[in-house]
């Protein structure tokens, strides 16, 4: 029976960050406990991966393997991942629609209603404007622009008030005093781990080939991981996840992500049992007729 | 130490939940308070550790992603936790929130899932808690 395995891969991003190890903060869930998996919810996941082959030992059917990584410490998983980003085009709107409103800009109101903007909203304060972040690369240069910050409720952080929750960088202007309270570094939405790469025995002996693919499915935030399995090999393979987390910092009075880079070792078990007829388990062949 | 806020999640087989109509190895709860002495992570008896002033949220997500599921309901000593359904802004997503009112030893709770193109609303019966 052609199978889909989806693993679930969970992190505690902050702890995991102030750790420095994803050893004891990520969690491994597949959803083929009943077909024999191992160690769920732990870090040392086996997925069960049964294939099946033909009479003459050749594959008899495809076994794929998705990775699907979330943090914990985040907006729900069942919003869509671009939710933030959403967000942010509306309040501009809105923005905008409220700056044209305005007394003395009677000429823009009027484009504005022809548009359809008859919405007058109060123009946003600054404190509640949401600091737009960057994240960064390996070597500091900013490859993403323009993410709102959020906490886990869904509302936007002001820079102000992310000021106490993200560390800054340079000496002196952490607003932290000393022996005062501690940063509450989970109250924002971290962003989502990714995963830039599949290594290990599984990949070099042949017995699994990943790639990332494009997907239309919005949880899914555009790109996910997956593999095709040779279930002619059979055994248990260790595989490698390379994994991306991303540590918000102040740089004087912007929010930057950036990129901390760990891996993290899983198995699979691949057994392959002779082709059967799924409702007689026995041969394959026409249905029985009553 | 300050009072923090902590993410509980639920992450359940839908699936395997409606087959055995039971909660029971279908589902999996995680916090992000680990590192302060929350145990059984990854089990359905999860016991997070709080303390008076911390803040909850409770979250789901399905192991199936395009499967149904939803938290209908939290029921916990409201003399311990005061508990709120809540939607995130502009979306149907429901959340619930908790605000810990005082020092617990061991306060256990109940969560009633809905699954489902039925709906279907099954409870845990192994319990989660908050402890001290």
């Amino acid at each position: 029976m052609a199978q889909e395995v989806t693993v679930i891969m969970l992190v505690d991003v902050p702890a995991a960050l102030e750790a420095n190890t994803l050893e004891g903060n990520l969690y491994l869930v597949d959803n083929l406990l009943t077909e024999g998996s191992e160690n769920e919810g732990t870090g040392k996941l086996i997925s069960a991966v049964n294939g099946t082959h033909w009479f003459d030992g050749s594959q008899a059917s495809e076994q794929l393997i998705n990775w699907l990584p979330y943090s914990i410490t985040s907006l729900s998983p069942q919003l869509p991942r671009f939710y933030a980003d959403d967000r942010l085009d509306d309040f501009k709107d809105r923005a905008i629609n409220s700056l044209l409103n305005r007394p003395g800009t009677k000429n823009f109101a009027a484009v504005a209603d022809m548009e359809g903007g008859v919405a007058i909203d109060p123009f946003p304060e600054p404190q509640d404007v949401p600091v737009l972040t960057s994240v960064a690369d390996t070597h500091g240069r900013r490859i993403v622009d323009d993410v709102p910050l959020m906490d886990l409720r869904g509302n936007f952080i002001s820079f102000d008030d992310a000021v106490p929750m993200v560390k800054a960088v340079a000496p002196g202007e952490d607003a932290q005093v000393p022996g005062g309270p501690s940063p509450d570094i989970s109250y924002i939405s971290y962003l989502t781990p990714q995963i830039t790469n599949i290594t290990g025995e599984a990949v070099d002996k042949g017995v699994i080939y990943p790639a990332q693919y494009g997907t239309p499915a919005p949880i899914k935030g555009g790109w996910y991981w997956c593999a095709s399995v040779n279930t002619y090999m059979t055994g248990v393979y260790s595989y490698t996840l390379h994994i991306t987390l991303y540590q918000p910092e102040r740089h004087g009075n912007e929010v930057i992500w950036k990129p901390v880079y760990f891996t993290q070792d899983a198995s699979i078990k691949v057994t392959s049992g002779t082709m059967r007829n799924g409702f007689t388990n026995g041969g394959l062949g026409l249905l029985p007729v009553l | 130490m300050e009072p923090r806020t902590i993410t509980i999640l639920s992450l359940i087989d839908v699936v395997g939940a409606l087959a055995s109509d039971s909660m029971q190895k279908n589902l999996y709860l995680f916090d992000d308070n680990k590192s302060n002495g929350s145990t059984n992570l990854g089990t359905g008896v999860l016991k997070t550790k709080v303390q008076a002033g911390d803040k909850l949220i409770w979250t789901l997500m399905a192991l199936e992603p395009e499967a149904y599921a939803q938290l209908y309901k939290i029921e916990m000593d409201s003399t311990v936790c005061k508990l709120e359904q809540k939607k995130y802004p502009q979306s149907d997503v429901i959340y619930w929130e908790g605000h810990v009112l005082k020092e617990v030893t061991s306060t256990p709770y109940k969560i009633t899932f809905e699954v489902g193109t039925q709906k279907q609303q099954i409870e845990t019966l192994d319990l989660p808690s908050l402890i001290g």
